[in-house]
């Protein structure tokens, strides 16, 4: 248990030093929230103090904080196989699934602070009073998010390894998550097919329970959904990873050629 | 009587399934090792040399656990290395050539700790291990230094401190002199005899021929994914005279010879 935490930890610390030297990264996890505070901001100033806390602060942070897990986390695999440590890391007697896991947490880390970013750009900028009917649920709604959306970034890393040309889904699945979870807008303004389709993913309840702690309005039993889903994804990357350790190498996809 | 063998090649063969053509693909089967056997004991510096595509690299992924076998067998210390991994991977290192397998943005002693953190090293003597790694390999004045403005030779010599890590019994250099200028390359064959005195067994791959004549006990030549010799140098050297070669052929006339199927056509 101690030599995982040790994984964990030293993953986590190396990821964040490496990431944040990269300058697509520091745009992704600096920059962009930015962008979307100032955007989602400018588009919800003149709607309900709900819905601007929602979709403007928490919108803009919640869509950055996405797109670190889908750019880093995910591609960070690929980064590793054209870095030629993929062989290294994964052969290391810590265990690749820890190692991977470390260095998720590492990205989320910085995913963090992106939405501190843009909570604050959205507030310094449009001086609207920040609205939380439940405070204790909004706190639980963010920690168990960042959780789940740590086990989609683990659950694609997995994939990642598999597949040298699973990074062409990585440019995909950024946008249909904003749309598909009611991060940026609304879910029931979507058809019904799609709104089941969000149902799918974990950040729909994950909004879904944070809108009833900004509002009030509605019920907090979205956190079931919420924790679900989570476990599912966990069962799933779990299931991929030891899957990971013989389809690897019997395909030979752990390097660039 | 014979040592027991600390690696052991048994009929190994490895394809590769790939696709080639763009609208109109077709699967396509490579077959870059066709069934080759050797032994490897322990201490020994065991040279692979081929030609490009022979299979050396193949050959070592397969050792190091990194690739899977399409049939016959790889064992280390007794353990197959498709299944025993975990007996294993803590008991090897290996170094594949180039300036890669390293964080270029982070400095050489945070690589350091990092893969010592992987290879579960205590924590508490991780500090004196790298300070002597680093020493050792002449890269403790730049540890601080980010890898990426380090020269080829340097990040070589990162990756030998790298591998060292773990204290392993075996290490799988695969063209670690690549790329080196002649002071580099001397300076890695004297890490490499070091490391053989020790104890450990060493496996490298070069294209070096003067390399793996200095540095190699025995050596395999392996040509189109088969094994064509094995030998120590002078063995090779005494059969290929007998083949016809002159007496003061070198091993790189040995080496030509076989390849394009002079001496063993």
């Amino acid at each position: 248990m101690l030599s995982i935490l040790i994984t964990l930890s030293a993953s986590s610390v190396q990821q964040f030093k490496t990431s944040i030297n990269r300058a697509m990264f520091r745009f992704c996890v600096i920059v962009s929230p930015i962008i979307w505070g100032l955007l989602l901001g400018m588009i919800y100033k003149e709607a309900s103090l709900q819905d601007f806390t929602l979709f403007a602060l928490l919108g803009s942070g919640l869509s950055t904080f996405w797109a670190s897990i889908c750019f880093s986390s995910a591609s960070d695999i690929h980064r590793e196989r054209w870095y030629g440590t993929l062989e290294n890391i994964y052969a290391a007697p810590a265990g690749f699934r820890w190692i991977v896991l470390g260095k998720i947490i590492g990205n989320s880390l910085w995913g963090m602070m992106s939405i501190g970013i843009s909570f604050f750009v959205v507030w310094l900028v449009y001086r609207r009073p920040l609205i939380i009917e439940h405070p204790l649920w909004f706190t639980i709604g963010l920690l168990i998010m960042t959780l789940s959306l740590i086990a989609i970034g683990y659950f694609m890393a997995g994939l990642f390894t598999l597949s040298r040309n699973a990074r062409l889904m990585m440019n995909f699945m950024e946008f249909p998550v904003y749309i598909l979870c009611g991060i940026l807008f609304p879910i029931t303004l979507l058809p019904k097919v799609l709104q089941y389709v969000g149902h799918l993913l974990s950040p729909t309840w994950a909004i879904k329970l944070l809108r009833y702690s900004i509002t009030g309005e509605g019920t907090y039993n979205h956190i079931y959904g919420l924790i679900l889903l989570t476990v599912i994804y966990i069962i799933l990357a779990d299931i991929f990873f030891n899957a990971i350790d013989r389809k690897c190498r019997i395909d030979a996809t752990l390097e660039v050629y | 009587m014979k040592e027991q063998a600390i690696i052991s090649v048994k009929d190994l063969k490895r394809t590769f399934k790939t696709k080639v053509g763009v609208i109109k693909q077709e699967k396509k089967q490579v077959e870059a090792l066709k069934g080759i056997s050797f032994d490897v004991y322990p201490g020994e510096i065991f040279g692979l040399l081929g030609p490009n595509g022979a299979g050396k690299t193949t050959t070592i992924k397969i050792l190091t656990t990194l690739l899977a076998p399409t049939s016959g067998q790889a064992s280390l210390f007794g353990y197959d290395a498709f299944g025993g991994e975990k007996h294993i991977r803590p008991r090897i290192n290996f170094i594949f050539g180039g300036e890669r397998s390293l964080y270029w943005r982070l400095s050489a002693e945070d690589n350091l700790k990092y893969f010592a953190d992987l290879y579960k090293i205590p924590r508490k003597a991780q500090g004196a291990l790298i300070d002597e790694l680093l020493t050792r390999l002449g890269l403790f004045e730049v540890r601080k230094q980010k890898v990426e403005t380090f020269s080829k030779g340097m990040k070589q010599r990162l990756q030998i401190a790298r591998s060292l890590l773990n204290n392993p019994d075996i290490i799988f250099l695969d063209e670690p002199s690549l790329g080196l200028d002649p002071v580099g390359a001397r300076a890695l064959k004297q890490i490499i005899r070091e490391i053989a005195d020790q104890g450990k067994t060493v496996l490298l791959t070069t294209h070096y021929m003067l390399e793996a004549e200095e540095l190699c006990d025995r050596i395999a030549i392996i040509n189109k994914g088969e094994l064509i010799a094995i030998d120590t140098v002078r063995g090779l050297k005494q059969h290929a005279h007998h083949n016809g070669l002159s007496q003061d052929a070198t091993l790189e006339d040995v080496y030509i010879s076989m390849v394009s199927g002079g001496v063993y056509a």
